[in-house]
């Protein structure tokens, strides 16, 4: 999937891959999709909670040898 | 979602398995891969600690890190100048930590047969935090008595105030403390970079389940042997080894953490783990006053004598400190056994600061203790508040105990749908 920005969340631990991931996209263009890596597996569900508490719409969530992939369309 | 590499390219060879091995093993998935839900987590763990209670026993965190920072303190020279006793207990007998020992096995062991377990390195900037929130932690038991175990969840559980006055402390101290947090991140850049991630050899990842297997059978033949010792003192420890590691099982596979059942309302406004804790309670507070009722055991022996300044002071200290160290005693705990590094130092300074804490304010006076007219522990910061010794009876008790989560509820519901609170 094709993104505008990146955010490497590896090794944190929550909150804050979603605490960067915010401040990563009020930084990014409306429609501009950020990519975040984490490893931590809690960030699944918060990631689904982020999009849907603040309208960013989360277009995918992978998991590739337990780094999470998440990607965010800023709204 | 796919499922691990680990588990895939393991796949080849276990194609070739039996058909009828597809049945067990998509079990062994569900049960010990995939996640259990927050509320069966709460639920298991309070029925554990209601097996310690039946055994007069409850559950604790802090004292043990304590009594592994007083070590610490011994061995640095400093146990003098602090006036801790030459003498300690040792670690594997001292139930706190004994609890505090085999959860840590039991979170590994369930990291292990789900193969999550990674040594997990944060960046640089992480170890400061990690430290700086073990300090505050460190600080915030020892005015409130106990971490989020033993100065909030088992307090509730034992029908005490003092469990609310540090609850509303810790709601305080996670808002401040995540305010903090997000200041930090517009402000400081050093130390940002995230290490190499560590990835295991896939033969080693293949050969977890049954390291994790090797786990559960070295605790049972541990808790086996102390519990038909014949010994009553090793006796009781073999009770607290199975709990101990039960209670971090259950932990690692529901992910349950009061640090985020504080934290996450104010956060992304979600409460699911914050009706987790609440069912684990409304469940546990009857179930234990049944116990308190037919005298299996005492009440207030864990229930510390800090109503209400000092529950409330190191509720929000606490609070503060958890957000930045990323989990509170038990959470630090289960994902220091996960392979977090972070979460190893911040228990480390947690345990140290706990130590000198508690030594500095035991000298100050602050929290001697002293015995009142009615027999109950009182210090300078509170004392031993009993709900039905206060409000006359169990029918109040419930009352007040039921009016209290129902406010909770009604907040993280409100909020869920509002986002009134959330500092995001």
């Amino acid at each position: 999937m094709n993104f505008d920005k990146e955010l490497d969340a590896r090794g944190l631990n929550c909150p804050l891959p979603i605490l960067k991931s915010k401040k990563a996209l009020t930084e990014m263009a409306s429609g501009q999709v950020l990519r975040v890596l984490s490893t931590d597996p809690g960030s699944v569900k918060d990631f689904g909670s982020f999009a849907k508490q603040t309208g960013n719409a989360l277009l995918a969530s992978e998991e590739k040898d337990k780094i999470f992939e998440f990607y965010l369309k800023r709204k | 979602m796919s499922t691990t590499i680990g588990y895939q390219a393991d796949t080849g060879a276990e194609h070739a398995a039996p058909a009828w091995l597809a049945g067990f093993k998509a079990d062994y998935e569900t049960i010990f891969v995939e996640g259990w839900s927050p509320y069966l987590g709460s639920i298991l763990v309070v029925l554990v600690i209601i097996g310690l209670m039946v055994s007069g026993l409850f559950w604790g965190v802090f004292g043990g890190l304590r009594l592994w920072g007083d070590w610490f303190n011994n061995a640095i020279g400093l146990g003098p100048l602090l006036g801790l006793p030459q003498t300690l207990e040792g670690p594997l007998l001292e139930r706190i930590s004994l609890m505090d020992i085999t959860l840590v096995s039991g979170a590994f062991c369930a990291a292990l047969l789900s193969r999550q377990f990674r040594i997990s390195r944060p960046p640089r900037l992480e170890y400061v935090w990690a430290a700086l929130g073990g300090c505050f932690m460190g600080l915030g038991a020892t005015l409130a008595g106990g971490c989020t175990t033993g100065g909030f969840f088992t307090p509730a559980l034992h029908s005490s105030p003092t469990a609310w006055a540090m609850w509303a402390g810790l709601l305080v101290g996670a808002a401040i403390g995540l305010k903090l947090l997000l200041w930090t991140l517009e402000h400081i850049e050093w130390g940002m970079q995230a290490p190499p991630t560590l990835t295991p050899p896939p033969a080693l990842l293949s050969i977890y389940p049954w390291l994790g297997l090797g786990v559960v059978v070295a605790i049972l033949v541990w808790a086996a042997s102390w519990y038909y010792s014949g010994n009553e003192r090793l006796a009781v420890r073999g009770i607290v080894i199975l709990s101990g590691f039960a209670i971090g099982f259950i932990m690692q596979r529901s992910r349950l953490c009061f640090a985020r059942a504080f934290r996450e309302p104010f956060m992304t406004g979600e409460g699911e783990m914050t009706k987790a804790v609440m069912l684990g309670l409304a469940i546990g507070i009857p179930l234990a006053a049944l116990l308190f009722k037919s005298k299996l055991i005492d009440p207030y022996i864990a229930i510390p004598p800090r109503f209400w300044m000092g529950s409330l002071l190191g509720g929000a200290v606490f609070g503060i400190g958890m957000v930045f160290a990323g989990g509170c005693a038990s959470g630090s705990l289960w994902r220091m056994a996960e392979g977090h590094v972070k979460l190893w130092v911040a228990v480390f300074f947690f345990a140290w600061s706990g130590s000198i804490a508690s030594a500095l304010f035991r000298h100050s006076g602050l929290t001697l203790s002293e015995m009142t007219l009615d027999e109950i522990e009182a210090t300078r910061l509170g004392y031993q508040a009993y709900f039905p010794a206060m409000l006359g009876g169990w029918g109040w008790t419930f009352l007040a105990s039921a009016a209290i989560l129902l406010l909770w509820y009604a907040l993280v519901r409100y909020n869920e749908s509002t986002e009134k609170f959330t500092v995001l």
